[in-house]
């Protein structure tokens, strides 16, 4: 697992997701897709790798982005890149 | 943040996903050639299926290759990505008159992302690439997978009022009643209570002393009469010029629009442009009223009121079952509601971006003028 610059909970991570997709904190969930959550949109995802990347350090490619189909997927690439903490 | 500062910072980070450079990334929006046109026809039916047109190369042409680009090769904007075009959005260049003042804007539509690449934040960054370029970007044709993109990056204005009168009541009552027989029955006691009442407002209201109305195909010599204006019926509007209006409903290779004059003393003080098309998801023939414009600010509502009221009896002529009008302004309102046009819905799906320069009274909704012409669609 790599070393993210900071370490943030899994609670403060979806908190943090809501905030970039402009999306009330209760709809996002790890069960919430990119059809439940309106807010998952182009913009959304724009910042959402812009904030991976300035506050992180993790960058998120391509194939990366294939793979999250929902809020799980993304919360479960931030564990994996050592974002976040339990 | 402003539009810059969060273009540059998006734009950095976006580009690590192509892993592209930044200006490698910049360099890949260009302003399509002709020989772009059949693939950006293409990704349209990927995307729309059958709501794209057989002729839709034929309207990109005209759209986007026939005016106001200058030295430009076109209008339409295209995203390349090792060879192919993933992205693009077209800019219809226009004046928006503010105070009277006219600033160089583009409205922006017939956004398209390739579905390989949707939701990645291609089109995002493209729109805020042209808010970087151009002084004002007004979005215009939303549909469900962009409109909440465009909340985040324009402002929602004006808000669209749709309005709708009733002509005849046939499909209504065929859709729903059997025998043809019985819903053509059903259908007469209304019918006739619609023709008295339009016949009705049309002889009640009188046009001012020396005023002459006329309907026309639309051609040259009549776009030659019009004023050569804003319509002056709201303090912020695009420009309708005639090299406009000769592009815009002229050389429409969609439609072909009518036109109603009211002339005073042989000079064209106000005028509306209308067409009639098969609307299929009624299954029925529609009449839009596209846009309009009075000069004659003394009588403009009575013009008005007379421009849309002959509109509607041409659209009747035309055997289409409901006249269709979309606006904002609150003159073209009140007006629209006189002569007997139903308010059905209100939305807002036309938005607008302007630089940090810009009076900030452009993002006033009820200063706007805006009509149906606005947008994509027809």
């Amino acid at each position: 697992m790599s070393e993210a610059k900071e370490q943030i909970t899994q609670a403060a991570a979806l908190a943090l997701i809501a905030e970039l997709f402009s999306e009330a904190p209760e709809g996002v969930v790890p069960e919430a897709t990119r059809e439940t959550l309106l807010g998952w949109d182009s913009m959304g995802t724009l910042l959402l790798m812009a904030e991976l990347d300035e506050r992180f350090g993790v960058s998120l490619d391509d194939a990366g982005l294939d793979e999250m189909e929902s809020i799980g997927d993304i919360i479960n690439f931030m564990g994996q890149q050592g974002i976040i903490v339990d | 943040m402003s539009t810059d500062a969060q273009l540059k910072r998006l734009t950095t980070v976006f580009a690590k996903q192509f892993r592209l450079t930044p200006d490698i990334l910049n360099a890949s929006l260009i302003r399509a050639s002709t020989e772009h046109i059949k693939d950006v026809s293409h990704m349209r039916r990927l995307v729309f299926k059958d709501e794209i047109q057989a002729e839709d190369e034929q309207y990109l042409q005209w759209r986007y290759f026939s005016r106001g680009a200058g030295d430009e090769p076109s209008n339409l904007w295209v995203f390349r990505y090792q060879g192919n075009i993933i992205g693009a959005v077209g800019t219809d260049p226009t004046e928006i008159s503010v105070n009277g003042q006219p600033i160089n804007a583009v409205r922006c539509m017939d956004a398209i992302i390739h579905p390989d690449y949707d939701g990645k934040g291609l089109g995002a960054w493209m729109n805020l690439k042209l808010q970087a370029m151009f002084d004002i970007v007004i979005a215009v044709g939303a549909n469900d997978n962009s409109i909440g993109m465009l909340h985040k990056l324009f402002k929602p204005m004006p808000i669209r009022q749709s309005f709708k009168y009733p002509i005849r009541f046939d499909n209504y009552f065929r859709a729903r009643l059997k025998p043809p027989l019985l819903a053509q029955i059903a259908a007469y006691i209304p019918n006739l209570y619609l023709a008295v009442r339009l016949a009705i407002f049309h002889k009640r209201s009188h046009l001012p002393k020396d005023y002459q109305l006329a309907v026309n195909s639309l051609n040259s010599d009549i776009i030659a009469s019009l004023p050569e204006a804003s319509t002056g019926l709201a303090e912020i509007s695009a420009q309708r010029s005639r090299d406009y209006i000769r592009w815009r409903y002229l050389d429409n290779p969609r439609n072909q629009f009518r036109i109603v004059t009211a002339t005073h003393h042989n000079v064209v003080q106000g005028y509306a442009l209308f067409c009639v098309k098969f609307s299929q998801g009624y299954g029925r023939l529609e009449g839009y009223i596209m846009d309009w414009g009075v000069g004659d600010e003394q009588h403009r509502e009575l013009i008005l009121q007379h421009l849309f009221m002959t509109a509607v009896v041409e659209i009747k002529r035309e055997n289409a079952e409901v006249a269709n009008l979309v606006l904002n302004d609150s003159i073209s309102s009140n007006c629209a509601k006189r002569i007997g046009f139903i308010w059905r819905n209100t939305d807002s799906r036309y938005f607008v971006h302007a630089q940090a320069h810009i009076d900030s009274k452009i993002y006033d909704a009820e200063r706007w003028f805006y009509s149906q012409g606005e947008t994509d669609g027809i």
